[in-house]
């Protein structure tokens, strides 16, 4: 295995395996990273490949497909929980 | 309110880079592949294009951790091997590339408009072949929105792609039909990752099994290696059954499964919870995806079988539009020798549209009759069920994207709306970032409860953008005087 990287997940420093699709990283420690638009209901990876749209999450300021997203040195995590606390929007 | 979808990624001032070719292939995978190849050896310039990071679509998924059991499988040779000589041919393979809008110019030439990492391109195309492949077909279900419950091919997909393990706490469940779940259970095998219930709503008969392989003996080996991973996943089995309930307030925790009456009905009497559940994956069945072909206006077929809407296609691969061929699952279900195949056919026929010397492969046109025999009668094993399961509670979810429940859904039909595209309208389900490819076959269930048949609910048309993409880019490329008026 290759040297872990350190990213940020809703303020935390947390060490990952570089390169891993962020959906094993948010699967794992917040299932649950999206809001739905109207009900505000959990969501999470449902198609897993681009398509469905429900694993949207904001890395580095800029929303994008944690499925299509991988891990990179540096890259900061925002999910629904940490907007939540800080009283912010949903996506 | 629903806030719009397209802020990804805004670049003002964006320009879009113009490529050329001859013949421009969307989708890496086995038929993208196979296509490239085959239109490439003519002397035909092609580009490639995959929304992934690299190509091998589903069937031949590139992992990305180098200890991973999955680095060397057969199917992952496959697509390593194949990109090394479509690059070394001199195909252009762009990937992490997303086409948006598709378009035939008045002179007989494409246009794809694709959104490459934060960047804009127009590709200019004497043919286009729509090598999409295929997206799950999701039934609806109580409680399929927690989030623990996922895609079979999702599950594959990670545990392929990831880490091999699938992440959440708890049991994992398989559910759902037909004979994906034995690879996804094999997946979990090889994965090392722990699978404790498959939850299938029919196992065919031996006699039926036995018809098929009298059929096609060659495919025994491949089905018997399927058979004895999913013993040695150890996963329970409950044939006969189906998932009736996902339960959980924030994630899923457990799952509730019945057995199917005569009647094709759960028997709700004897439905039992498994409880600790972290992850329930869950597969009905694939469908094409088709939203490329029917932006550009070509003939579309349902059929149950194939998955639903289809892309027509002749022998040669060609579709109704003239330069637009089609290959693998985009022309309905089959699996990754059909779409080989095919894209080898539809390769070589777009190269001798544009005036290249490709003699038509008789051999693959013979390969792919029985290929795409064994596929059918694979498929007539395990039917895909058309209507919703079971009965569901009227706050459920059919469409995720815009939270739309049933009962908003019966109310317009009930008012009036005949069609996917009326319900839509009027509800918003379709409307959302997955523009209805994740509802669309929920929806269409529900309007058969109300005696609309699939056929004429028909299919939402894709329109631009065919994907959520930057305003950014969209503009970049609608600028850049590539378009007909």
């Amino acid at each position: 295995m290759s040297q872990p990287i350190r990213i940020t997940l809703d303020g935390d420093e947390i060490e990952v395996a570089p390169d891993l699709p962020l959906t094993s990283i948010l699967m794992e420690r917040a299932p649950g990273w999206r809001e739905s638009p109207r009900l505000q209901a959990r969501r999470g990876m449902f198609c897993g490949m681009g398509l469905c749209f429900e694993c949207v999450v904001e890395v580095d300021g800029q929303w994008t497909r944690a499925c299509m997203e991988r891990s990179r040195s540096g890259m900061e995590i925002r999910t629904a929980d940490q907007r939540r606390s800080a009283g912010g929007g949903h996506v | 309110m629903s806030e719009p979808q397209t802020h990804f990624r805004t670049d003002e001032g964006a320009v879009a880079q113009i490529l050329d070719c001859d013949i421009a292939i969307v989708g890496a995978g086995p038929a993208g592949l196979a296509a490239g190849e085959a239109a490439a050896g003519t002397g035909a310039r092609v580009i490639l294009l995959d929304t992934f990071a690299a190509p091998g679509g589903q069937y031949s998924m590139q992992p990305t951790q180098g200890d991973s059991p999955f680095t060397d499988t057969p199917a992952v040779r496959l697509a390593r091997e194949a990109t090394a000589r479509l690059a070394a041919r001199g195909v252009q393979i762009l990937t992490r590339a997303e086409v948006f809008h598709a378009a035939k110019r008045q002179d007989g030439s494409f246009r794809l408009a694709v959104s490459q990492q934060g960047a804009a391109r127009v590709i200019r195309a004497g043919a286009v072949i729509a090598a999409t492949g295929a997206m799950e077909r999701p039934l609806p279900f109580p409680g399929w929105t927690l989030p623990g419950v996922i895609g079979a091919g999702a599950a594959q997909r990670l545990l392929k792609t990831g880490t091999g393990s699938l992440g959440p706490q708890g049991k994992t469940v398989l559910a759902g039909s037909g004979p994906f779940l034995f690879a996804v259970a094999q997946t979990f095998a090889k994965a090392g990752a722990p699978l404790d219930h498959l939850v299938e709503m029919r196992r065919p008969g031996v006699r039926e099994a036995l018809g098929l392989f009298l059929a096609h003996p060659s495919r025994l080996p491949e089905a018997l290696r399927l058979m004895a991973d999913l013993k040695a996943s150890r996963a329970r089995r409950h044939s006969g059954h189906m998932v009736t309930r996902a339960l959980g307030t924030t994630c899923l925790e457990a799952v509730e499964i019945a057995p199917l009456g005569p009647d094709g009905q759960p028997g709700m009497a004897a439905a039992r919870v498994l409880d600790g559940v972290g992850t329930l994956a869950i597969g009905y069945g694939f469908q094409p995806v088709v939203d490329l072909t029917t932006q550009l206006g070509a003939d579309h077929g349902h059929d149950p079988a194939l998955g639903g809407f289809y892309c027509q296609t002749g022998a040669d691969g060609g579709t109704s539009l003239a330069g637009l061929y089609a290959a693998g699952e985009t022309c309905g279900l089959g699996g990754a020798n059909p779409a080989r195949l095919s894209g080898r056919i539809a390769g070589l026929s777009a190269a001798r549209g544009l005036g290249f010397a490709a003699a038509p492969d008789e051999t693959a046109i013979k390969a792919l009759r029985r290929a795409r025999d064994f596929a059918a009668r694979l498929a007539a094993l395990w039917p895909a069920p058309q209507r919703l399961p079971l009965s569901l509670p009227p706050d459920e979810l059919i469409c995720r994207c815009e939270d739309v429940r049933v009962t908003d859904i019966r109310a317009a039909i009930q008012d009036g709306a005949r069609e996917a595209m009326a319900v839509k309208l009027w509800t918003r389900a379709g409307m959302g970032p997955c523009q209805g490819r994740i509802c669309g076959a929920g929806l269409s269930a529900v309007l058969e409860e109300a005696g609309v048949t699939a056929i004429a609910a028909g299919y939402n048309r894709a329109h631009l953008p065919l994907r959520p993409t930057p305003i950014g880019i969209v503009r970049a490329a609608m600028a850049s005087g590539e378009w007909d008026i």
